[in-house]
């Protein structure tokens, strides 16, 4: 088998606690490199713990990730291979309110240990990429909900990483809004980077090269478009 | 470890920054806490300096030498005087009761003295009386009675009058001589008993060793302290061990355990967005650290610049022993405070990262 760059989860099935039934029941998916994902499916199906256990910061009950092929580190070592690989954005915001904008977008940069005249450089070209150049030094505080979102994506764009995972990344957005932040997020991302969006919303969905149907956490259906 | 050094020093001071409400309301209250601390440590040095002060005043290191009857060498006793550590040494030797020629019905006891005794009795003793025959030095109490003024005459029954050199008030350190009369004279022959004032220092090793130099051979005499060791009942040592305010650097710490909490609680989707970008919990301690360490070192200084300027608007001294005391006080509790500050936070970073961006 060649070694192709993907991460994959096999099998998994999750529960949070004993008594509570299965959220995640035998699900096998295959990230592969530079893809757009779109993870679709009901409230309360599994989509934020499937990202959760893709991004390794659940472990799930039964079942494997596999990165390239491989089992990833345990323990110490996955904190930082989470952060050389992952960028996350939240549904909802989750940002320094206080801080500025480039600020913000430099979060990953700096936390990956760059310089921090080099990350506000990095920074700033984010912000362009999502459009907002001309907001790097406000308040995050005084932006609106749809440019601080788009600030969020800039701060996962800018590391560059392999997976970028986002949790209804527009779930509070207009439809304008939405459409600025996806074609962020999926149209501009780095070559290579791949993005998993657990999303409710068709419109983001369409912009993905794979929707995985997530029923009621039980089996995936992995429907291509066209 | 990922983040640059200077990385987190830079996002540190951003974050005490950009939050300038919060981190001035954090040293305000740490600058009172820290301050409040130095402040009652200055009293307490204070407070320890003017009981000293009295102590001395009440005679607190006053010795007095005597045995079985006046056998005590008034020339030995005055010698005391050269020797370092003796503030004023002098004898006293009783010679019998009197009454005034004018009120015979009134008898007092008399005495004899050398100027140094008075010295020890009457630390403000502005006279230089020499010993002279032709004068006498009355305690306040007889000299009330007897209606006698400072350069009057006194006549006591038989005896020529004589002046009176100096009217003496001996309630702090020889109450009962308030109605004695005093003749002055040089230190020759046997006194009763020998009075010596020690400086502070010299008070223990002074009385242990003082007796030895007025043994005869034939009888020991012995050394006492003026003040009975349980008479004043104040001990300025066990009251320093005792002060309340010893425990303040801890209660600085408690403060700062309680009020991180409170921060940690409203940082808490802070928290989970520094570790979901990357930063480890390591790092994240480092983090809130500095950042303690930038606000406590504000409140420091804050503190203990509003405590002595408020020690020097009420005109307190500022003893150097009272400053250190403050200081070393007042700097235990930032440091614990620094320490404290943070752990709230950190505990919460230790939990699911997961759980935590959830519940936002
Ligand atoms: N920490 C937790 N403890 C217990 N149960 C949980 C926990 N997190 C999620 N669940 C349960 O697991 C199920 C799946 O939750 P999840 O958040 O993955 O769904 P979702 O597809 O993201 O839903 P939504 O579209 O509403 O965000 C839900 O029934 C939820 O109640
Ligand atoms: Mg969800």
């Amino acid at each position: 088998m060649p070694l192709s760059r993907c991460l994959e989860v096999r099998d998994v099935s999750h529960r949070y606690r004993h008594d509570q039934p299965l959220v995640l029941n035998g699900v096998s998916l295959r990230i592969e490199e530079g893809v757009a994902v779109a993870l679709m499916g009901p409230s309360g199906s599994g989509k934020t713990t499937l990202l959760s256990i893709l991004g390794m910061l659940t472990i799930p009950t039964a079942g494997t990730v596999l990165l390239d092929g491989q089992p990833p580190l345990r323990a110490r070592g996955r904190t930082r291979l989470r952060a050389e690989l992952f960028s996350w954005v939240f549904q909802g915001v989750n940002v320094l309110p206080r801080r500025s904008a480039v600020d913000n977008a430099a979060l990953g940069l700096l936390a990956r240990g760059m310089r921090y005249s080099q990350s506000m450089g990095t920074a700033l070209a984010a912000l362009e990429v999502v459009g907002l150049h001309g907001l790097a030094d406000r308040r995050i505080d005084t932006l609106s909900g749809g440019e601080v979102q788009r600030v969020c994506i800039a701060r996962a764009l800018a590391t560059r990483p392999r997976y970028i995972l986002a949790d209804e990344p527009t779930g509070q957005l207009d439809r304008a809004n939405t459409a600025v932040a996806i074609d962020a997020l999926v149209g501009r991302r780095p070559r290579g980077t791949a993005v998993v969006i657990a999303t409710h919303d068709p419109f983001v969905a369409g912009h993905c090269d794979v929707v995985v149907q997530l029923v009621d956490g039980t089996p995936t259906v992995d429907s291509r478009l066209p | 470890m990922n983040w640059q050094l200077s990385g987190l020093f830079r996002e540190a001071w951003s974050n005490v920054y950009a939050n300038a409400p919060r981190s001035l309301a954090l040293v305000a209250v740490f600058a009172a806490a820290i301050g409040s601390v130095a402040f009652l440590e200055l009293q307490q040095t204070n407070g320890a300096r003017s009981f000293e002060l009295q102590y001395r005043a009440a005679g607190g290191y006053v010795a007095i030498v005597s045995g079985q009857g006046p056998i005590i060498s008034m020339a030995t006793c005055a010698a005391l005087n050269g020797r370092a550590g003796v503030v004023a040494a002098g004898g006293i030797r009783v010679t019998g009761t009197k009454a005034s020629a004018t009120s015979p019905g009134t008898l007092f006891q008399s005495a004899s003295v050398t100027s140094a005794t008075l010295r020890v009795w009457d630390p403000g003793v502005s006279v230089d009386i020499v010993g002279s025959a032709n004068s006498f030095v009355a305690g306040v109490g007889l000299a009330k009675e007897l209606g006698l003024r400072r350069g009057g005459y006194l006549a006591p029954a038989g005896e020529p009058p004589a002046v009176v050199a100096a009217i003496v008030e001996l309630s702090a350190r020889n109450g009962t001589a308030q109605r004695w009369l005093f003749s002055v004279a040089p230190p020759v022959g046997k006194a009763d008993e020998c009075w010596i004032e020690f400086t502070k220092d010299s008070f223990e090793p002074g009385l242990a060793s003082v007796a030895a130099a007025f043994a005869d051979g034939s009888q020991d005499p012995i050394a006492r302290p003026y003040l009975r060791r349980d008479q004043f009942t104040r001990n300025p040592k066990t009251e320093f061990a005792e002060r309340p305010q010893r425990f303040g650097w801890l209660a600085v710490g408690c403060i700062a355990l309680a009020i991180g909490a409170l921060v940690a609680w409203f940082r808490k989707a802070e928290i989970a967005l520094y570790l979901a970008v990357g930063t480890s919990r390591v790092e994240l301690a480092m983090l809130f650290y500095l950042e303690a360490m930038l606000t406590m070192a504000a409140a420091w200084l804050v503190g203990m610049l509003w405590t002595f300027a408020l020690e020097r608007v009420f005109h307190h001294p500022l003893p150097r022993d009272g400053v250190l005391l403050a200081l070393r006080s007042a700097s235990s509790g930032t440091l614990l405070a620094i320490l404290a500050a943070p752990l709230a936070s950190y505990l919460l970073a230790r939990s699911n990262v997961a759980a935590m961006l959830k519940d936002r």
